[in-house]
């Protein structure tokens, strides 16, 4: 009897250490070859659910005329409470936006506390912060009105970013206006019409001594995988901290980043950013006025066809 | 013994695993972790790495934060020497933030912390992004010379 339980046990654990492998193969599969280790790659985080262009749940706090600006607070948060000069500010402003500030949780005195904190606000509800993707209070959701995330800063802002909100929230509602055709798209807005470079047209202007720079953009393993000779290499999210220092806002810069134009516009058209465009409004941000980005006319091609469903097997 | 030494296996590997699907510590921008600092070590200009820079290098790494704002993980992303490798993870050890909260509770943080190696008249040292002006890394030489080359 008892040697039939251990057999029974041990075929239970053959299956459960072949099935814990496979697991285990999948895991490193996702980490090291499906997303070049990106440490935050394997599993939703809070944080992934607030990228422009997600959609939320919650419609029935959004205004149907405008944006909405969604304030994630919680009562005892000392960010919350450092922030209170810049709500301030942003009540006095009279934003072109509904305000509502969100709660994790009922409490009788959230009203007071809005107040406190010198918001003011349009109303004021009660939601599940995990649905929503906030991870950390404060949280500033701009939402359009179909329920599409516009732009999401997260913690205390710094002046920079305070005046990113601002800028954000005067632009929403004229961008709205378009977002529903791509037509709509201004040239001024897509990231490459005029200032674009095949990278057969940099090998020529660097042949006549042009002053550029070939900044690649993309992840680090990305670049070490393959790059263009003399490309540097700014991971995008590290532009914030390392332009001013690296790049020289008088000369040409040439961003690396799979330039794709069919790509951006139907990223644009879901309100999602890509990689060039946040790349291009972050260098904006920060004053660099000459900028330009590199690409492959047939992987453009190949990707654009990608992007619009059509097969490109050869 | 053998099937004794299965079922200890399995439940290591189940255990790893699991460890594995925990949530991850959302990622913070460089300028907001320097915000919340509490402890900031700078790290010390190796000697042996003096003769690999010519003027500037930069040093980028991962930090992650506990719960209680202590660093208790460095990757090193991008360094100009091995040595200069071991400083920065000395220093980054170092570090302390204040706590950060998730829904108002304690929750681990990571973000990259970057340093700049500087070497002016032969002499090292190594210097905060806010500390410094424009960084001559030799690669691209700065504003002085941009030229870039596209070829593959």
């Amino acid at each position: 009897m008892m040697e039939k339980i251990y057999k029974a046990a041990a075929g239970i654990a053959n299956i459960l250490t072949i099935l814990i492998a496979c697991f285990l193969v999948w895991i490193i599969w996702q980490r090291v070859v499906h997303k070049n280790g990106d440490p935050a790659s394997l599993v939703s985080t809070p944080a992934d659910k607030l990228r422009p262009g997600t959609q939320i749940g919650k419609t029935d706090l959004l205004a149907k005329d405008r944006p909405t600006l969604l304030v994630a607070l919680a009562e005892g948060c000392h960010y919350c409470a450092e922030s209170a000069p810049f709500y301030k500010r942003l009540s006095d402003a009279d934003v072109p936006a509904k305000v509502v500030a969100i709660f994790p949780g009922q409490s009788p005195g959230v009203s007071g506390y809005v107040e406190h904190l010198g918001l003011k606000t349009d109303d004021i509800a009660t939601v599940d912060f995990s649905k929503l993707g906030v991870a950390g209070t404060p949280t500033l959701i701009l939402v359009s009105p179909a329920g599409s995330i516009m732009n999401a800063w997260v913690g205390k802002l710094t002046p920079e970013y305070e005046e990113d909100v601002f800028k954000q929230l005067k632009s929403s509602k004229s961008s709205l206006a378009g977002s529903a055709d791509a037509a709509a798209y201004t040239p001024a807005d897509l990231p490459v019409q005029k200032n674009s470079f095949t990278y057969d047209q940099l090998k020529e202007m660097a042949r006549n001594h042009a002053s550029f720079t070939l900044l690649d953009v993309r992840e680090r393993s990305e670049y070490q995988s393959s790059h263009r000779l003399n490309a540097i290499n700014i991971p995008m999210d590290e532009l914030e901290v390392r332009a001013p220092h690296e790049l020289c806002k008088a000369t040409q810069l040439v961003l690396d980043c799979s330039y794709c134009s069919l790509c951006e516009l139907k990223q644009r058209k879901q309100g999602l950013s890509s990689l060039c465009t946040m790349s291009s409004q972050m260098l904006r941000f920060l004053g660099y006025d000459h900028i330009a980005f590199a690409y492959d006319p047939a992987e453009a091609q190949r990707n654009s066809e990608l992007a619009l469903g059509r097969d490109v097997r050869p | 013994m053998v099937k004794r030494c299965r079922i200890l296996l399995t439940l290591m590997l189940a255990s790893v695993s699991a460890s594995s699907f925990g949530d991850q510590p959302p990622y913070t921008s460089e300028m907001a972790l320097r915000a919340i600092a509490i402890k900031r070590i700078t790290p010390i200009f190796p000697a042996e790495a003096l003769h690999a820079i010519k003027a500037a290098g930069v040093a980028v790494a991962y930090v992650t934060f506990s719960e209680k704002g202590e660093a208790i993980d460095v990757t090193v992303l991008e360094s100009p020497h091995p040595s200069i490798s071991s400083s920065l993870v000395a220093a980054l050890k170092e570090w302390k933030i204040r706590p950060g909260t998730i829904a108002g509770k304690p929750s681990k943080v990571a973000g990259k912390i970057t340093f700049y190696y500087l070497v002016e008249r032969g002499v090292g040292r190594v210097a905060n992004p806010e500390d410094v002006g424009a960084v001559d890394l030799s690669r691209h030489n700065g504003c002085k010379a941009d030229k870039s080359e596209a070829t593959r």
